[in-house]
């Protein structure tokens, strides 16, 4: 039965014969022919063909297109390609030099020091101006958490500030003590919002803990004048210095002052020159500079100084004080000729120096000694003594202004740990300090700080200390944040943010005023306090407050001291040591180093230390004769231990160190400090010992001293430390300059030659380097890193020999092995006249310009390392890896080093060769702007990075062309020579004789 | 050789008992038929040393050049080392097959073509050194005066330049010589081809040589003008070669005697390279009846004399240091007798001034195993002369505080060991596709057929 609705196409299919019933469901009545293809089928050429172009496609792809948007409305200060200048503080150490800041578009780049600050004068040492790489430390932390066994929950400011405010009320409402434990704080305004924010709890305290304060200056002082202050040494009208082993030129409270004021005192032209005698048990930068140096064991400073009052006093009976009988018997068991069987000095060196001492009273100044050294309050106490029967007290080392680097206080400390001990700590808020890494290993930091209820750290990195906290507050960068400081008496500076917070952190001020429950905001409680408290003068304080910005810091009104009278009850603090015969070890902060509070610091790690060029890493320097002794060789890792601590360390043999004496730097071997300074070197804080109330690190008992067996390999920058008798370095002694200014000159022949001279009708670059006033603290091999954007190449590649800093600091000996003499050159492209590296390029990528520079065009550089072999200096640096980019190197740029970048001059690459250029970009910038004005350069305009901020004005740039430079006038100067003269390079850096003070 | 009356009896330059036919026979042999079991060992030691300085490379483009051990004083190492070495190598090549034509030395037949083929090859690998030791390879183009949008222009006053022509030149006249050369053996091997495709390849190579007196006329013309062209070269080549040392500052470098110095250098370090090659040559494709005993004494004669010119320049070179008064010059060479790369300094005086010394006797002249013993060590001393003058110099220059020291690494040996498997590669190739004797040449000292007329031949 066939439905009506049945639709039927054919009557096959009607009547559903076997044909139809075969084609159904089927597209074709009758299968379609497969086509014989013997080729290939159009399917298969489409897919051939769709592959083809997708893969031409994917060669001819672009990069991913990254938009730069310029500025919709541009902040007026911004413009780009112009520098901002800003003044700041460096916050680098406690003696917080002037800084200006360099900002491009937005973001601080280079830091150097403030010329119109009363104290640095426009110095800078290398870890200031190493600091701007701290605010891009990519290891910093990015925000607050919760730390749990050293791991990081990240959290917000209102949780954290919620919760740790409970925790501080229910402390505070039990009575519980908090324990606010900070570094060296110089910031008049955050010490009184820290007391502000400790009022509310009943049993707080705040302690104040650095590895290096001069704690002992402060007591040795209250003892001696009954004023506990770190008084203010002017070296500006010293001219006799003797220093009982403080290292003002590298360490010692505020060295870059120091280092200005002691080089303007030593200029050799001006008729007059500073003597500098060191005593000294681990030889320090300050005693390579020395005039005379004599060295003792450590903790015989003090029978020194004790031995050349008897010999003013007693002997020669010169002082008013000869008549003070409890002096003079106190002194009597010092003779000179003790003294000198005592520590094995020459007694006639010592007689001379009594002399010397007491020809220059009055005009001299006694310092001493290591901070934290062995026996350092009977020291201070001997140095005051010296000081006052010579006058000085109330000259050269006066209480007005007196410097405030003291403020830590060991018996706080001493308070805290029985607190601790005694679980009597409900809180610690710990800010600036790292007490697990950089205390005894007998205090035991660790394991008490766990018993602690309540432990904060404001670290910006879960540093040793911070990782055992239970709130991790990262405070900002100095750079990212407000803050003052109050270096010495009188003085005031401001730090000024140059930056946004990269970061989600927060100042510790602000922190403690948003647990304080106070809304004002740091900015406006700092200013508030200026106004009211520090701000003396008349002038509307807002004026005021502009224009203290702009010059960095506030001087009000002091009243000079008089001398103050030496309380000889204090000598009864005296403590005598009696022939000690082992092996003493002495630590010592590190000039690149510090306290190590900078170990992630690529740029420091990188730094070469000024006498050794050891670069990353810490050693056990010991004297030649010791090291023949013991039959010890370069690089043999010993084991030494002390009462305290035993460690593993490679040795370093050290000219002119005391053989009885042992040394290590401080501030390595971090654990939690970053990607950078995790377990360089070893930590050798914990052989430090409580003595008499004090952290002594100073001639530490040497229990034993074993070979390993094991060798470990130093990267040292230079190995070779003599200079064959070749022309490189001059000296003369003031006594021959005086009669012949140029004594001890040596001139290559001048050889008539064919070829035409470089002819400079605009201006002629050149720099002249004093040998006389370097001191070799390595401050210009920052600057030039900074300003040069010069990669950092890691301990590997150091120890290869690739170091690619464009300035370094030759050091030479000479003389005697066990007591040579000392010289350092810093050695940059000397930009030659007749350039060996010119003729030999055969791309032309280093070219003589006509304004006397010798040029390296890097993206014609084709890396033939031609130019290198033939230059004599050796300071070209070819890079041998993507330094910048491989992820190999300690600096390569990720978030946010990139933004630490110089944009005037480009990141070299790979394969290309490189060299200082006298910073080109600071010429070329005042170039334009001279332009601009209608103008020529004027003489001092340009300051390379090096010479800005070089602390005792050794390099001076300018204009050879003009007559009037500075710089032509010293390329004449009778003292005025050039490495390695014979070769007729004619360099464009003039060296300028080192004059000894023999 | 020995005097007889009037008349010099010299030892024959081929087995006197080959035929003409034997000579296409044996020499073709090695074209035509498989290759040997000797021969796929040593390709395979060639081929992998290649593979390996291949692979090294490769990273070494992909990372930078901080995997040679080179360091701030010592900018250049094992590399140039190893481009003055081949440059070296080339020189015999050249001699044997320009100089002593010139001077109608017909004991140069035999093995002139192997020499040639060593020379081109030995250019090649050297001139692959100067490129990949640059920072950026990629740009080595740049040393070529090419005219460009930017108006940029190389320095003529930089030996590199000059290096750039003299081995460009050297290869392009070395090239065309031995092709010329090859020509008519290329004909006889097409005459021979039994293969189509085969046919075809050395029909082109052969530029339609049919043995015509026309074609040997113009022949005999181009290889005599070509050989007068390379004479020079020999000279030149590594005069310019050594003004890249001589023409800088650095003592040790800074040296007029560098130019014949080199040169003698390299002809003392050709011929050893031939006597090595020849050595295994003869071994491997059985042809101890065409390169005889007195070629290679021949070669063991002059090895002896170059070696004495260099061991003069060595001695030379001290007393002038000392005569100078130069007090870096002293200094350096001070340094390289008794200093940290003494070791290189005495395995290159002992290599290259007391070996050859050996050569004085007529027996170990002629020994194979001797000779082959004195030719690899006199290698290793030229190749370690060529170490000694760029890294010593380099490693202590002027100011003391950049001294250092230069370790190469594995990147600097392995890269070095490939340089030999590229050379030995292209030479094993070059051996089974190429007649490696000039057979026509040698047919023509040959005396086979000829003492029926007389005493033709000499």
């Amino acid at each position: 039965m066939i439905n009506k609705n049945y639709y039927w196409g054919s009557l096959d299919e009607l009547h559903q014969t076997a044909d139809d019933q075969e084609s159904v469901g089927k597209e074709f009545p009758s299968p379609p022919q497969e086509q014989e293809v013997t080729e290939m089928e159009r399917r298969e050429f489409l897919k051939l063909m769709g592959a083809g172009f997708l893969l031409s496609a994917a060669v001819s792809c672009a990069r991913p297109v990254e938009k730069i948007i310029p500025y919709v409305n541009k902040p007026e200060e911004i413009t780009p390609g112009i520098a901002n200048w800003y003044t700041s503080t460096c916050m680098e150490c406690s003696a917080v030099c002037g800084l200006i800041v360099k900002t491009r578009e937005g973001r601080p780049i280079k830091v150097e020091g403030n010329r119109d600050h009363p104290l640095s004068k426009g110095g800078l040492c290398a870890r200031g101006q190493a600091g701007i790489l701290n605010l891009y430390d990519p290891d910093r932390l990015k925000g607050p958490g919760r730390v749990n066994q050293g791991e990081m929950q990240e959290a917000s400011w209102t949780d954290l500030d919620r919760e740790i405010g409970q925790k501080l009320a229910q402390i505070a409402g039990s009575g519980g003590r908090v324990v606010l434990l900070t570094g060296a704080l110089t910031s008049p305004t955050t010490k009184k919002l820290i007391d502000e924010f400790l009022h509310r709890f009943p049993n707080s305290r705040h302690v104040s803990f650095e590895a290096v304060v001069p704690e002992e200056i402060a007591r040795g002082q209250e003892l001696s004048y009954g004023q506990k202050i770190v008084p203010h040494y002017d070296f500006s009208k010293a001219d006799f210095i003797l220093s009982l082993g403080a290292d003002f030129l590298g360490t010692w409270l505020s060295p870059v002052e120091f280092a200005k004021d002691f080089s303007r005192g030593r200029r050799a032209e001006k008729g007059k020159m500073s003597r500098l005698v060191c005593v000294e048990s681990l030889l320090s930068l300050t005693g390579t500079n020395a005039d005379s140096y004599l060295s003792v064991r450590a903790g015989d400073e003090t029978k020194v100084a004790l031995s050349l009052a008897h010999e003013i006093l007693v002997v020669e009976q010169k002082s008013s004080w000869t008549e003070n009988k409890e002096i003079t018997s106190f002194l009597s068991p010092y003779s000179i000729e003790k003294v000198s069987q005592e520590t094995g000095l020459e007694a006639r060196k010592l007689k001379d120096l009594a002399h010397d001492l007491w020809q220059h009273r009055g005009k001299g100044v006694v310092l001493g000694g290591a901070i934290k050294g062995k026996n350092a309050l009977s020291l201070q106490i001997a140095v005051n003594l010296l000081n006052s029967i010579l006058d000085n007290e109330g000259k050269t080392v006066v209480a007005t202004p007196s410097s405030n680097q003291a403020q830590s206080s060991y018996a706080d400390l001493l308070h805290l740990h029985a607190d601790l001990k005694n679980g009597n700590v409900s809180a610690l808020l710990i800010y600036k300090t790292n007490p697990v890494y950089s205390l005894p290993a007998d205090f035991d930091f660790s394991n008490l700080i766990q018993k602690v209820p309540l432990v904060v750290s404001f670290s910006d990195r879960l540093d040793e200390t911070a990782s055992l906290s239970h709130y991790a507050c990262p405070a900002n960068n100095p750079f990212e944040s407000w803050d003052d400081a109050n270096p010495v008496t009188g003085l005031f500076t401001l730090v000024q943010p140059t930056i946004q917070p990269l970061h989600n952190t927060r100042s510790f001020q602000d922190t403690l005023l948003a647990w304080k429950g106070d809304m004002r905001g740091w900015f406006n409680y700092l200013k508030n306090n200026w106004q009211a408290t520090i701000y003396k003068g008349t002038q509307l304080f807002e004026a005021f407050w502009e224009e203290t910005l702009q010059t960095g810091f506030y001087q009000q009104e002091t009243i000079p001291s008089t001398a103050r009278s030496f309380q000889p009850s204090s000598l009864q603090h005296i403590s005598r040591v009696n022939g000690i015969k082992e092996l003493l070890l002495t630590l010592y902060p590190s000039v690149a180093h510090y306290d190590g509070r900078s170990a992630n610091n690529a740029w420091l790690m990188e730094l070469p230390d000024p006498i050794t060029k050891v670069t990353w890493d810490n050693y056990l320097s010991i004297a030649p004769q010791k090291a023949e002794e013991m039959n010890l060789k370069e690089g043999e890792v010993v084991s030494i231990s002390t009462e305290n601590y035993s460690l593993e360390l490679p040795v370093l043999i050290q000219p002119r160190l005391h053989e009885n004496s042992v040394t290590a730097a401080v501030g390595f071997g971090r654990l939690n400090v970053g990607s950078v300074g995790n377990k360089v070197g070893r930590n050798t804080y914990p052989f430090q010992s409580i003595k008499d109330g004090f952290l002594e690190w100073g001639g530490l008992p040497v229990q034993s001293l074993q070979k390993t067996g094991k060798h470990y390999r130093l990267a040292v920058t230079q190995g070779h430390h003599r200079i064959e008798g070749r022309p490189i370095i001059q000296e003369t002694t003031f006594d021959e300059f005086q009669k012949n200014p140029e004594s001890g000159a040596w001139h290559a022949q001048t050889l008539p030659t064919f070829w035409p001279r470089h002819e400079y009708k605009g201006y002629r670059w050149g720099m002249a380097i004093d040998l006389s006033a370097c001191i070799g603290c390595n401050g210009c091999m920052v600057g030039c890193q900074s300003e040069n954007n010069v990669p950092v190449v890691g301990k590997e590649q150091v120890l290869i020999g690739r170091d690619m800093h464009w300035l370094r600091i030759d050091r030479y000996y000479s003389g005697p092995e066990d007591n040579p003499e000392i010289t350092y050159q810093p050695m940059l492209c000397q930009h030659c006249e007749n350039a060996p590296c010119e003729t030999v390029c055969p791309v032309i990528a280093t070219v003589h310009n006509d304004e006397g520079l010798n040029e390296q065009i890097y993206n014609r550089c084709v890396g033939t390392r031609y130019c290198s072999n033939n230059c004599p200096y050796k300071v070209r640096r070819f890079n041998y890896y993507d330094f910048w980019r491989d992820e190999a190197y300690p600096l390569h740029v990720r978030e946010p080093i990139d933004q630490l970048l110089n944009p005037d001059l480009t990141v070299r690459s790979r394969g290309v060769m490189e060299k200082c250029t006298f910073c080109m970009q600071r010429i070329r910038q005042a170039k334009d702007q001279a332009k601009d004005e209608g103008r020529s350069v004027k003489d001092g305009e340009i300051l390379t990075a090096c010479q800005q901020s070089c602390p005792t004005d050794a390099i001076v740039f300018g204009d050879l062309n003009d007559p009037e430079s500075l710089v032509s006038k010293l390329k004449k100067s009778p003292r005025g020579y050039h490495v390695i003269e014979d070769l007729n390079t004619q360099p464009q850096v003039t060296y300028l004789r080192k004059v000894r003070n023999a | 050789m020995e005097i007889r009356g009037n008349k010099i009896i010299t030892e024959p330059l081929v087995n006197p008992e080959q035929t003409y036919a034997d000579v296409n026979a044996d020499v073709c042999k090695p074209l035509e038929s498989f290759p040997t079991k000797k021969w796929w060992v040593c390709f395979l030691i060639a081929s992998g040393s290649l593979l390996i300085g291949s692979a090294l490379a490769t990273d070494m483009f992909r990372r930078g050049l901080g995997v040679l051990g080179l360091n701030q004083p010592v900018g250049w190492g094992v590399f140039i080392t190893n481009f003055v070495f081949w440059i070296g190598i080339g020189h015999a090549g050249t001699l044997i097959s320009a100089i002593l034509f010139l001077f109608r030395q017909k004991w140069r037949t035999a093995i002139n073509r192997s020499a040639e083929a060593m020379t081109i090859f030995a250019v090649m690998t050297a001139g692959l050194f100067p490129v990949i030791h640059t920072g950026r390879p990629w740009y080595a183009f740049w040393l070529f005066p090419y005219p460009n949008q930017r108006e940029l222009w190389v320095n003529f006053r930089s030996p590199l330049v000059w290096d750039v022509f003299a081995v460009s030149t050297y290869f392009t006249i070395s090239l065309l010589f031995w092709y010329v050369g090859l020509v008519p053996d290329i004909a006889s091997v097409r005459d021979r081809c039994k293969n189509q495709i085969r046919k075809f390849i050395y029909t082109v190579l052969s530029l339609g040589w049919r043995g015509e007196a026309r074609h040997w006329n113009h022949y005999e013309m181009a290889y005599l003008l070509l050989a007068a062209l390379s004479t020079p070269l020999v000279l030149s080549v590594h005069s310019i070669v050594s003004f890249d040392f001589a023409v800088s500052i650095l003592p040790g470098w800074h040296t007029t005697i560098f130019p014949p110095y080199f040169v003698a250098g390299a002809i003392f370090s050709g011929f050893a390279m031939v006597v090595t090659l020849l050595v295994i040559a003869r071994e491997v494709f059985n042809l101890k009846n065409y390169i005889t005993l007195y070629h290679m004494e021949n070669m063991n004669k002059i090895m002896l004399l170059t070696g004495m010119l260099v061991g003069y320049a060595y001695l030379m070179e001290l007393f002038i240091a000392w005569y100078s008064g130069n007090p870096y010059e002293r200094f350096i060479f001070a340094n390289r007798v008794g200093g940290p790369f003494a070791w290189s300094y005495w395995i290159m005086m002992t290599c290259n001034v007391i070996v050859p010394q050996i050569f004085w006797v007529k027996k170990w002249r002629r020994s194979i195993p001797i000779m082959f013993v004195a030719s690899l060590l006199i290698n290793i001393g030229m190749w370690f002369e060529r170490f000694t003058i760029i890294v010593t110099s380099l490693h202590r220059d002027f100011l003391p505080s950049s001294w250092d020291y230069y370790i190469p690494t594995r990147y600097d040996w392995g890269i070095t060991l490939g340089s030999f498997g590229f050379f030995f590669t292209f030479f094993l190739i070059f051996c089974r596709i190429l007649p490696t004797i000039a057979m026509f040449e040698v047919k023509a000292i040959m005396k086979f057929g000829k003492k029926e007329y007389g005493e033709l031949g000499d």
